[in-house]
C-alpha cells in the first residue's frame, strides 16, 4: 500500500460519526460523578 | 458461509465444563433463594440446616466453582477455535477438568456436612476441616493445568506462524490466564503453606492478617478473572452477532494489558478498615485501583462505537437510530447488553467502595452484596448466558430455535427484574447500615432494624424471581444440550475492520516479557513494604477455633 | 495506535473525574486526617487483659474530658462486652450526648469480628492480635445499632448493642 492510501484510509477513520457514542459515554460519566458525590455527601453527614 | 465445527473429542471436553457450570447454577441458586427467604424472617430452614452452611455453599459454588468451570471451558473453546488444540493438549484438558472436579467434590462434601462453614473467604482463625482446604487447592491446581495448556497452545501456533500477530481472542485468553496464575499463587501459598499445616495441627498458630492479605491479593484479580471472559465476548463476539466488525484490534489488546497490570496490586481496597495496615499504603493501592478503571472506560467507548458504526453502516443515519435498530430480539445480544448496562451502576459502586475512608460507610454492609450481584451476578453471568445460547448448541450440534431464543429473552427479563429489586434494596439497606453475611436477626430491635427487615423482605421477592430465572436457564441449557433440533449454530467471532482500522497492531503489544515484567514490578511496588511491615509487626499468632462454626 | 477524537475527550473526562475523586479523598486523608482506621498496634489475643484499656473494670463508656468519651470493648464469639451496669448486669446500651467526641477502642479474644455502629462511619475490622480504634463526633441523635458485620460463626447475627445519642 502506498503512503497516500494509508493517509486516505486514516481520514475515513476520523470521519466516522461517533456523536451518539460520545453522548452515551458522557451520560455514563455523569452517572458516576453524581453517584460518587452523593455518597461522599452522605459520608460527610455522618 | 464456512461452517466451522469442533471435532467430537474437542466438543466433549468443552461440554464437560458446561455441565458442571449449570449444575452449579442450580445448586448455588437454590442456596441463594433459601438465604433471602431466611433473611425475610418469615421462613426457617428445615432439618436443622444452618444458615451459614447454605451461605458458604452459595459463595463457593457460584463464586469459585461455576465461574472457574465456565471460564476454563469457554477459554478452551476459544483457543481450540482460534489456534487449535492437539490430542495431547486435550488429554491435559481432561486432567485439569478431573483435578478441578475432585477438588470441588471434596470441598462440597466438607461444606455440606457442616465441617467448613467458613464462607468462601475462609478467614482464619476459624478452622474448617483440612479436606476443605485440600479441595480448594485442587480446584486452583486444576485451573493452572488449564492455563499451562492454553500457554502451550498459543506457543505452538506462534511457532507455526512466525511474524504473525496472535489471534485476538487467544491473546485475551492468555492475558486472563497469566493474571490468574500470578494472583492465585498468593492464595495457594496461604492455603498450602500457612493454613493447611495449621488446620492439621502441625503448626500451633497462624498469622491472621497475613492470610487475609494473601487472600485479597488473590481476591480482587479473582473478580477480573470472571470479568475478562465477558470482555472477550463484548469486544470480539458481540460485534459479529450484531453484524459488525471489531472497533479496534490494538485498543482491545491495550485494554487487556492494562487490566493485567492493574488488577493485582489493588487488594488493600478490600482491607481498608483493617487495623494492621499502614494507611499510606492503603491509599497507594487506592490510586492503583482507580487506574484499573481506565481500561473499562476505554471498553465502554469501544462498545458504543461498535454499535454506532455498525448501525450507521446499515443505513441508520440519525443520532440514535443505530441504537434503536440493535438486534433486541436476539438473546445472544440482549443478555450481554443488559450485562453491560448493569456495569454502569456496578462500576460506579465499585469506585465508591474503593474510595479509602468513604469505604467505612459501606464496608461489610449488604451494599457490598448488592454491588457484586450487579457486577458478577448480572454483568458477568448474563454475558456467560449470552455465550451459552450459541456455544452449547455449537458444541452439541443443535440449534438455538426461535422458541428457545424467545424463552431466553424472557429469562433475561426475569433476571433483570429480579436483580433490580434485590440489588437495589441491598444497596439501600447497606447505606442504612444493614450488615452482610448475617442470618435473620432483630438485634436490639428498634426502628433501624425494622427498616432493614422491610428491605430484606423485598430482597426475598427479588430472590424468588431470580430463582425462577435460574430454573428457566437450566431448562434452556438442558434443551440446548439434549433436545433442541439437530443443526448448525454459528460460533461468532468478529473480524477486523480493515477499512477503518488500518493501522497495524503495534508489535510491542505482544511483548510478553515486558507486560509480565511491569505487572510483577507493580505488585512488588504495592506489596513489598507493607508485607514486610505486616510480618515485622505481627502479634502472637492465633490458635485455631472450631466451635464457633459448629464443629466439635 | 490511533484514538478517535471523541475517545480522547472521553478519556480526559474520565481520567479527570478519577483524579478529582482522588484529590478529594487524598485531601481528606492526608490534610484532615480522616484515614480509615489503621493503628498497627498489637496485643496478645490470649492475654488481652494485660492491656490497661481491656481490663474488665475499664470496659464500657468513660468520660475523659468535657464532651470527650472513650468506649472500650472486647469482642468474642458471640458477644460485645461493653462493661457492666451498676447493678452488675452487662451493659447493652452506650449513651452519649449529641456532638460529643467518642473514641471506640476494641479488640477480640478469639476470631475476626466486624465492629460497626450502623448509621455512623464507625466501621472497622477487629482481628486477633490487633487493637482497632476509631474516633468520631456523634453529629446526629438517635439509636444506632451495634452489629458484628464480619462472619464469626453460627451465632454471628446475635452480637449486638446500641449507641444512644441524645
Amino acid at each position: 500500500m502506498s503512503k497516500k492510501n494509508i493517509s486516505a484510509a486514516k481520514q475515513t477513520k476520523e470521519d466516522v460519526n461517533l456523536k451518539g457514542t460520545l453522548i452515551m459515554v458522557m451520560i455514563l460519566g455523569v452517572v458516576i460523578l453524581v453517584f460518587w458525590f452523593g455518597i461522599y455527601g452522605l459520608f460527610l453527614s455522618r | 458461509m464456512e461452517t466451522f465445527k469442533f471435532s467430537k473429542k474437542e466438543s466433549r471436553l468443552y461440554m464437560s465444563f458446561m455441565y458442571v457450570t449449570f449444575v452449579s447454577l442450580l445448586v448455588g441458586g437454590l442456596m441463594g433463594l433459601l438465604q433471602t427467604l431466611v433473611r425475610s424472617g418469615k421462613y426457617k430452614l428445615p432439618f436443622n440446616i444452618d444458615y451459614y452452611t447454605i451461605l458458604t455453599t452459595h459463595g463457593v459454588i457460584l463464586g469459585l466453582v461455576l465461574t472457574t468451570f465456565f471460564i476454563v471451558g469457554f477459554q478452551f473453546s476459544l483457543m481450540g477455535k482460534t489456534v487449535g488444540i492437539s490430542d495431547k493438549q486435550i488429554l491435559w484438558g481432561w486432567i485439569s477438568f478431573w483435578v478441578m472436579l475432585v477438588g470441588t467434590v471434596l470441598a462440597a462434601w466438607m461444606i455440606l456436612t457442616g465441617e467448613a462453614s467458613v464462607l468462601y473467604t475462609f478467614y482464619t482463625p476459624l478452622r474448617a476441616h483440612p479436606i476443605f482446604y485440600i479441595g480448594l487447592a485442587l480446584v486452583i491446581v486444576g485451573s493452572w493445568i488449564a492455563a499451562i495448556v492454553n500457554f502451550r497452545q498459543l506457543y505452538v501456533w506462534k511457532k507455526a506462524h512466525k511474524g504473525e500477530k496472535s489471534p485476538l481472542l487467544a491473546f485475551m485468553v492468555v492475558i486472563n490466564m497469566i493474571m490468574w496464575v500470578v494472583a492465585s499463587l498468593g492464595v495457594a501459598y496461604s492455603v498450602v503453606v500457612l493454613i493447611l499445616p495449621w488446620s492439621l495441627g502441625y503448626v500451633a498458630t497462624v498469622n491472621v492478617l497475613l492470610t487475609r492479605t494473601l487472600f485479597w491479593y488473590f481476591g480482587h484479580p479473582l473478580v477480573y478473572f470472571w470479568l475478562l471472559p465477558a470482555y472477550m465476548a463484548w469486544y470480539a463476539i458481540i460485534p459479529k452477532i450484531i453484524g459488525g466488525k471489531l472497533f479496534s484490534d490494538s485498543l482491545a489488546r491495550l485494554s487487556f494489558i492494562l487490566l493485567l497490570m492493574f488488577s493485582i496490586p489493588v487488594g488493600f481496597h478490600h482491607q481498608l478498615t483493617e487495623p494492621g495496615i499502614d494507611p499510606t499504603w492503603k491509599f497507594i493501592q487506592v490510586v492503583l485501583t482507580f487506574m484499573v478503571v481506565v481500561p473499562t472506560l476505554m471498553t465502554a467507548f469501544s462498545l458504543f462505537a461498535t454499535f454506532e458504526i455498525t448501525g450507521r453502516n446499515k443505513g441508520h443515519k440519525t443520532l440514535f437510530g443505530w441504537f434503536k435498530h440493535l438486534p433486541w430480539k436476539d438473546v445472544r445480544f440482549l443478555a450481554p447488553f443488559i450485562g453491560m448496562v448493569a456495569f454502569i451502576p456496578g462500576g460506579a459502586g465499585g469506585i465508591i467502595n474503593a474510595s479509602h475512608q468513604v469505604n467505612s460507610l459501606v464496608h461489610n454492609t449488604i451494599w457490598v452484596t448488592g454491588h457484586f450481584h450487579l457486577t458478577i451476578a448480572t454483568t458477568v453471568i448474563l454475558t456467560y448466558f449470552g455465550i451459552a445460547y450459541w456455544l452449547i448448541p455449537h458444541l452439541t450440534g443443535r440449534r438455538l430455535t426461535p422458541k428457545l431464543n424467545k424463552l431466553g429473552i424472557i429469562q433475561t427479563i426475569v433476571w433483570t427484574v429480579g436483580m433490580a429489586i434485590m440489588s437495589t434494596s441491598m444497596h439501600i439497606q447497606g447505606l442504612l447500615g444493614g450488615p452482610r453475611r448475617s442470618s435473620f436477626s432483630e438485634y436490639a430491635g428498634g426502628d433501624q432494624v425494622s427498616t432493614w427487615i422491610s428491605y430484606q423482605v423485598s430482597q426475598a421477592v427479588g430472590g424468588t424471581i431470580l430463582f425462577i430465572g435460574i430454573v428457566l436457564m437450566v431448562y434452556i441449557f438442558i434443551q440446548l444440550a439434549f433436545f433442541a433440533p439437530r443443526g448448525y449454530e454459528d460460533y461468532p467471532i468478529a473480524e477486523e475492520d480493515l477499512d477503518l482500522d488500518t493501522e497495524k497492531t503495534p508489535k510491542i503489544l505482544e511483548n510478553w516479557y515486558l507486560w509480565i515484567g511491569v505487572t510483577i514490578a507493580l505488585i512488588l511496588f504495592a506489596y513489598t513494604i507493607p508485607m514486610i511491615d505486616i510480618i515485622k509487626h505481627s502479634p502472637p499468632g492465633s490458635i485455631p477455633f472450631d466451635w464457633p462454626i459448629g464443629r466439635s | 495506535m490511533h484514538l478517535h477524537k471523541y475517545e480522547k475527550i472521553w478519556l480526559v473526562f474520565g481520567l479527570g473525574s478519577l483524579a478529582l475523586f482522588l484529590v478529594v479523598i487524598g485531601f481528606a486523608a492526608f490534610w484532615k486526617g480522616t484515614h480509615p482506621q489503621s493503628h498497627i498496634e498489637t496485643i496478645d489475643p490470649q492475654n488481652i487483659e494485660a492491656n490497661e484499656s481491656f481490663k474488665p473494670e475499664n470496659l464500657g463508656l468513660t468520660e475523659v474530658a468535657d464532651g470527650k468519651y472513650v468506649v472500650n470493648i472486647v469482642a468474642s464469639a458471640f458477644n460485645y462486652d461493653l462493661g457492666k451496669e451498676e447493678d452488675g448486669s452487662p451493659t447493652k446500651t452506650i449513651r452519649v450526648p449529641k456532638g460529643s467526641t467518642v473514641l471506640f477502642q476494641i479488640t477480640t479474644r478469639d476470631v475476626v469480628h466486624g465492629f460497626q455502629v450502623a448509621g455512623t462511619n464507625v466501621n472497622m475490622m477487629v482481628e486477633p492480635g490487633h487493637i482497632s480504634r476509631y474516633e468520631t463526633v456523634m453529629k446526629n441523635d438517635g439509636d444506632f445499632t451495634i452489629v458484628c458485620n464480619e462472619y464469626c460463626g453460627i451465632g454471628h447475627h446475635l452480637m449486638f448493642g446500641t449507641v444512644e445519642v441524645y
